[in-house]
């Protein structure tokens, strides 16, 4: 038996008034009605999610938003889905409505919605039951869901492509929508994107596994940066700004790393005093100079350590806390090379994609000691403005000289007391870069010595540079063999530094 | 008896009285619903078609198959209304005495067939006005009542044609609906020839009289038709007029005078006979669509543009019942 005919027969055959039929059925109808209303709604609610958080996690891409694509998206689906159910739910289906839309479906003639509409304004009259009969003869769907079915409706239809534009949005690369047009892609900076690319992973990797947290974010930083310059997303001139701004980045975190090691001790880095092995307990710069030789030497640290809790008994949380801080500054030596090892790939690309030497701070030697960081250095100035007319050079050349030895991994004995050149009191002692040095100030630069047990064999100094042209002057003039022009340049060095400790003051913490 | 009963008879006489009609007349389906439509309505039908399509043959065979008196008006340019009307003559009694008596015309009927009416002029078609609308006519200062029921019936060729006047709006308006007599098939021209040019015509026999027309009238009125869906006759009847909001966009252009309330009442009763016809008690979306083409076609007056652009009024009432919503925010289409 068909449906059509076994609703017939139902209708037909019920002992039950026809107004009675008619508005059990209409109950039925409308709810089902409702139910179709509330999943078109929730349809619509899905749509407008979707696209709303397509454009969501599209803003939070383009402007970099700390924020999780899928969060986003499930929120904004969420939040519009749920609105759209409320709304639904509110919009109560109107009984006539839902008659005339029947009539429609079903191709009543109009004998359901005028039956209704009769029943509904005058429910007891004979006209009333008169359409209630026709309107039950005329036969009505027994499923009430069959003629309001649960559908997907167009919006529904559409959701699909708000979810694909969704995860379009969510994984595709935007830097093109960030370009303002289409450019030919510089195989010079792509291949040098994939180079840093590459550094950038295995530094990362080597980060994390050390727990360089600085490290790791710069390399993070590196590894983004090769990646879009491996997109062709950057132009030359774009990559050479970026990796400008990634070498000065590698430099302040350098700085900081260093100066948060020089912290841990009791004061500023100092030089190395005494022989060798009777380093101060109080001075863990020296002791981790002389553990890191020990170290190249053969010796385990680990046996060292145990050697000095030997040696210590009885003082053990002094030890510990010297060990800490040994620690710490292995630490930041450590995050220094990595970033140093960072800063040199970084001033390898810049050269590779044209920057000329001289053009930035990413062009020098990558063994001079760190730049000296413009704002401190302006803070210093200020500092010295500040402070005593007197001593105000003076201190604001101390403080220079101490900042321009924090970056320097070797540190040098005897270092802050370098001299500044034959006419640094003239022009003041302020430390710059060699390429940022003009006539008449001083700088730091990089100076290669005779091999020495417990010192390194390079050092920073600082010089003149008047004083700095004047020994070039020389060493042109005279013909040295060309091993021998280092120990020559070191010899006037040794000159320029040997007046200099009579002029500075000895104790470097007052211009801190 | 019972209201199902009543609807059952009624349906049976209907289909007898077509039964009757169609043993002359072969085709015009539409025709024939739309004159018994007008006969169950109180209404009057205008029937348009060249000559010799069977007009008036539909109607002498409707008057056969009713027990109504019947009389026929040959409409021609010298007609005057006192031919339809009647007039005052003068007659003696046997003591020699004159006086005025009032001589019936041919409208003092049940069933007036109003030929050719387009071929009268305006005054003549005129005569007609008062009988059609308020079933009396005025000779003098008195006036004379029609018998019930009264339905005139009135065939016109198309207007373009040589020798005919054009029925004046007001005369046009009295009638409920105006139905096209179209040319017919190939098969019933076939039929039409077998039937007319061999054996004698058949004789028709009288299924409807005149008290069981006056209750299928009544039953007709009582179809019921509820809001929505008198809603939608109405917004059809908007929708021709130019200056109205549901105007269509044809009527918003090229119509000068839209349907008058009159072609409403015309749409809804015409539709109620149909509904009747269809066994049902209650007004559907279909009947008024059915109804609204021969309701409004001869009640909108297109302007100049429509005119000049040879605008067929047909399009734009399908224009109108296929563009007006059923329910409001859904349409037919």
């Amino acid at each position: 038996m068909s449906q059509v005919s076994s609703a017939r027969s139902l209708w037909l055959g019920s002992p039950r008034p026809a107004r009675e039929r008619l508005g059990t059925a209409m109950a039925a109808l409308t709810r089902a009605r409702r139910l179709q209303t509330l999943v078109d709604h929730a349809f619509g609610g899905l749509l407008v999610g979707l696209g709303l958080a397509t454009f969501a996690v599209l803003a939070a891409r383009l402007m970099d938003l700390p924020l999780s694509p899928w969060q986003l998206g499930g929120v904004a689906v969420i939040i519009a889905v749920a609105l759209a159910l409320l709304v639904g739910w509110q919009r109560r289906p109107d009984s006539l409505d839902v008659a005339i839309r029947a009539d429609l479906a079903l191709n009543l003639k109009q004998r359901l919605s005028t039956a209704w509409e009769i029943v509904t304004v005058h429910r007891d009259s004979d006209l009333a039951e008169r359409l209630s009969v026709q309107a039950v003869r005329a036969g009505l769907p027994i499923n009430p869901g069959r003629l309001f079915p649960l559908r997907v409706n167009r919006w529904g239809r559409l959701a699909p492509l708000a979810a694909i534009a969704l995860l379009l949005v969510s994984a595709v690369d935007l830097n093109w929508m960030q370009s303002p047009a289409p450019r030919e892609v510089d195989e010079q900076v792509v291949r040098e994107g994939q180079r840093l690319g590459a550094f950038g992973r295995e530094m990362q990797e080597r980060a994390k596994r050390e727990r360089l947290p600085r490290s790791e974010r710069q390399a993070t930083q590196l590894e983004r940066l090769g990646a879009r310059m491996e997109s062709g997303a950057l132009a030359r001139g774009e990559a050479l700004g970026q990796l400008r701004g990634m070498s000065e980045s590698l430099d302040k975190e350098r700085m900081q790393a260093l100066a948060e090691a020089n912290q841990t001790d009791i004061g500023p880095l100092r030089p190395q005093s005494g022989e060798r092995g009777t380093a101060d307990r109080a001075d863990p710069h020296a002791l981790a100079e002389q553990l890191a030789e020990l170290e190249r030497s053969g010796v385990p640290r680990g046996e060292v350590e145990d050697r000095l809790r030997r040696q210590l008994p009885g003082d053990n949380e002094e030890l510990r806390e010297m060990l800490e801080k040994l620690a710490q500054i292995d630490r930041a030596r450590s995050e220094d090379k990595e970033l140093q090892s960072a800063r040199e790939q970084v001033r390898l690309a810049l050269e590779n994609l044209g920057e000329s030497r001289g053009g930035t701070d990413a062009g020098r030697d990558p063994g001079v000691s760190l730049d000296f960081d413009e704002e401190e250095d302006r803070g210093a100035r200020s500092e010295a403005n500040a402070g005593a007319e007197g001593r105000g050079r003076s201190e604001t050349a101390r403080g220079a000289a101490r900042s321009g030895s924090l970056g320097d991994s070797s540190v040098v004995p005897g270092r802050q007391d370098a001299p500044l050149g034959p006419d640094s009191r003239d022009t003041g002692p302020v430390l710059k870069p060699e390429s940022q040095a003009r006539e008449g100030e001083v700088f730091v630069t990089e100076a290669r010595v005779l091999p020495k047990p417990g010192r390194p064999t390079v050092e920073s100094v600082a010089m003149s540079s008047e004083f700095a042209s004047q020994v070039e002057e020389v060493l042109a003039k005279e013909q040295y063999p060309a091993h021998y022009k280092e120990f020559v340049r070191r010899y006037f060095l040794k000159l320029s530094q040997g007046r200099a400790p009579q002029q500075q003051p000895t104790d470097n913490r007052g211009a801190k | 008896m019972s209201d199902e009963a009543r609807l059952a008879l009624a349906h049976e006489r209907l289909e007898a009285l077509r039964r009757q009609i169609q043993r002359r007349i072969v085709g015009h389906h539409d025709l024939i619903n739309g004159i018994l439509a007008c006969l169950l309505s109180s209404g009057h039908a205008l029937l348009e078609g060249v000559p010799g399509l069977g007009k008036t043959l539909l109607v002498k065979t409707l008057s056969d198959a009713l027990h109504l008196e019947f009389a026929r008006i040959q409409f021609t340019p010298d007609l005057m209304p006192a031919d339809i009307i009647g007039t005052q003559v003068v007659l003696q009694d046997e003591q020699g005495r004159r006086h005025f008596q009032f001589q019936q015309g041919p409208v003092f009927t049940q069933l007036l067939l109003a030929d050719e009416i387009n071929r009268a002029t305006p005054k003549t078609q005129s005569a007609l006005l008062e009988a059609m609308e308020e079933k009396r006519v005025t000779v003098g200062r008195t006036g004379h009542a029609l018998q019930e029921p009264f339905m005139v019936l009135a065939t016109q060729n198309p207007i373009e044609m040589e020798g005919t006047y054009p029925l004046p709006e007001a005369q046009l308006d009295r009638f409920l609906l105006k139905l096209n007599a179209t040319y017919p098939s190939a098969d019933e021209l076939s039929e039409i020839v077998d039937r007319t040019t061999g054996a004698p015509m058949p004789a028709i026999e009288p299924v409807l009289n005149t008290g069981e027309l006056l209750e299928l009238r009544e039953l007709t009125r009582s179809v019921v038709i509820a809001n929505h869906v008198k809603d939608y006759a109405i917004r059809m009847v908007l929708a021709t007029h130019a200056v109205n909001g549901h105007a269509t966009p044809m009527a918003r252009r090229y119509v000068r005078h839209g349907a008058s309330p009159r072609g409403l009442l015309a749409i809804v009763l015409a539709a109620k006979a149909l509904a009747l016809f269809a066994g049902r008690i209650n007004v559907s979306f279909d009947d008024l669509a059915a109804a609204a083409p021969p309701a409004l076609r001869h009640r909108i007056l297109l302007n100049f543009e429509g005119e000049a652009e040879g605008i067929d009024v047909e399009d734009l009432i399908a224009e109108v019942i296929r563009e007006t919503p059923t329910v409001p925010g859904q349409s037919r289409a």
